[in-house]
């Protein structure tokens, strides 16, 4: 798990940056308040966005509060946490930033309460949806990668044993 | 908790344990004081690497001086190894989420333990709940530590491991737990796999393991198995 900055420092070992790392240092830079902004709006946007997701899954999966204590306020929180790790991997350039902070743990622990491979990638891609929705076209871009990733990321669970959705 | 509005009466969980994070995310949870030469993870436990060379010498050592015995060596150092385990994953995670262990959800405990094994290098821990109502735990180890290196032998080598999880779910249960390893990847299988249950009632797995029996026909052969618990 490396960022870009940390991945071009550690390339130049014992020796001076080169004319080329420092302008991909200089582009990425120069990319912050940009980074920055779109942190800003998926803040204000996000209760917005996973409102959405919720709203959907309420509908899918209406048996899913009878399993769950709390399951909506729970699935709101999860929801809250996975876009702020995706927000943070956008920050940094780092695609494996959210994975080895929150989601492979985190897919661990749902994969364990009985959700199914179907509920997850339901739950990730209405995230990607929502957020295309919800925030301007460049904005949803720089982020549409990690949004992606997730989704593969977190529907990668086995049938549980015992589904629960 | 925050009042974000979900729906109304509904607000989102961010009160839960869950919400504080990973205590094992990668780039936080250990760090190295060069000056000092210390690594200590972000709850303060001191850590150090164990290299292949001493895993492979202290198992080799271990093998030339007990012989027969070596097995029965590596399950009890693991037992105690597991017990101190299971204090010290107790302690830093009461620490870090605020909250005793036994209050934790059976998911969230499972969660923290994989990443307790990943991030340590122990290898890709599943546990397996199937069985767990006929009083059976599956762990389930790819890429265990041991039987990697080891490569190839005619016995499970990850008899240290089963030892660390008698050790850690009888300390965490307070019950008379043991574990016996059932597959190996030195012997051949896809993944190390382990069985854990009351200590009378696996007496006969190790037997049962060396006469050919499989993984699946063990399990079920426990399922017949009934001890005074």
């Amino acid at each position: 798990m490396y960022s870009r900055m940390m991945q071009i420092i550690n390339a130049s070992d014992s020796r001076y940056l080169t004319a080329q790392e420092q302008e991909q240092v200089m582009a990425y830079c120069a990319s912050m308040p940009k980074r920055f902004q779109v942190s800003r709006l998926v803040e204000q946007k996000e209760t917005e966005i996973v409102n959405q997701v919720i709203a959907e899954l309420k509908k899918r999966y209406a048996n899913f509060p009878n399993l769950h204590d709390r399951a909506w306020e729970k699935g709101f929180r999860d929801l809250q946490l996975v876009l702020r790790y995706i927000v943070q991997g956008m920050l940094m350039d780092d695609l494996d930033m959210a994975a080895d902070k929150l989601l492979y743990w985190f897919r661990t622990i749902v994969a364990s309460a009985g959700m199914t491979p179907r509920f997850m990638r339901d739950t990730y891609t209405l995230l990607r949806d929502a957020s295309k929705q919800k925030l301007p076209p460049d904005a949803y871009q720089m982020l549409e990668t990690h949004l992606n990733r997730t989704i593969e990321i977190m529907a990668d669970i086995p049938e549980p044993y015992k589904p629960a959705v | 908790m925050t009042a974000e509005t979900i729906a109304p009466g509904v607000q989102s969980a961010s009160d839960d344990i869950l919400f504080r994070g990973n205590l094992y995310a990668e780039g936080i949870y250990a760090k190295t004081d060069v000056v000092k030469g210390v690594t200590r993870n972000r709850l303060g436990t001191r850590l150090c690497s164990l290299s292949e060379d001493f895993l492979l010498g202290m198992r080799r050592a271990i093998v030339d001086e007990c012989g027969s015995a070596a097995d029965a060596v590596f399950k009890s150092c693991g037992k105690r190894w597991g017990a101190l385990l299971a204090r010290r994953f107790e302690k830093e995670m009461s620490e870090f989420y605020g909250k005793a262990i036994g209050e934790f959800s059976m998911s969230m405990f499972l969660g923290c333990l994989v990443e307790l094994f990943s991030h340590h290098g122990w290898g890709k821990l599943n546990l397996d709940l199937t069985h767990y109502e006929e009083g059976l735990l599956i762990a389930e180890l790819r890429s265990a530590i041991m039987a990697d290196l080891v490569k190839e032998a005619d016995q499970p080598a990850d008899t240290l491991f089963a030892g660390i999880f008698g050790g850690f779910f009888a300390t965490l249960t307070g019950e008379d737990l043991d574990c016996v390893q059932t597959t190996c990847t030195a012997c051949g299988a896809d993944a190390s796999r382990f069985v854990i249950g009351l200590t009378p009632r696996l007496a006969d797995v190790e037997a049962w393991r060396n006469d050919g029996t499989n993984h699946a026909d063990i399990i079920a052969n426990l399922a017949q198995v009934r001890v005074k618990g």
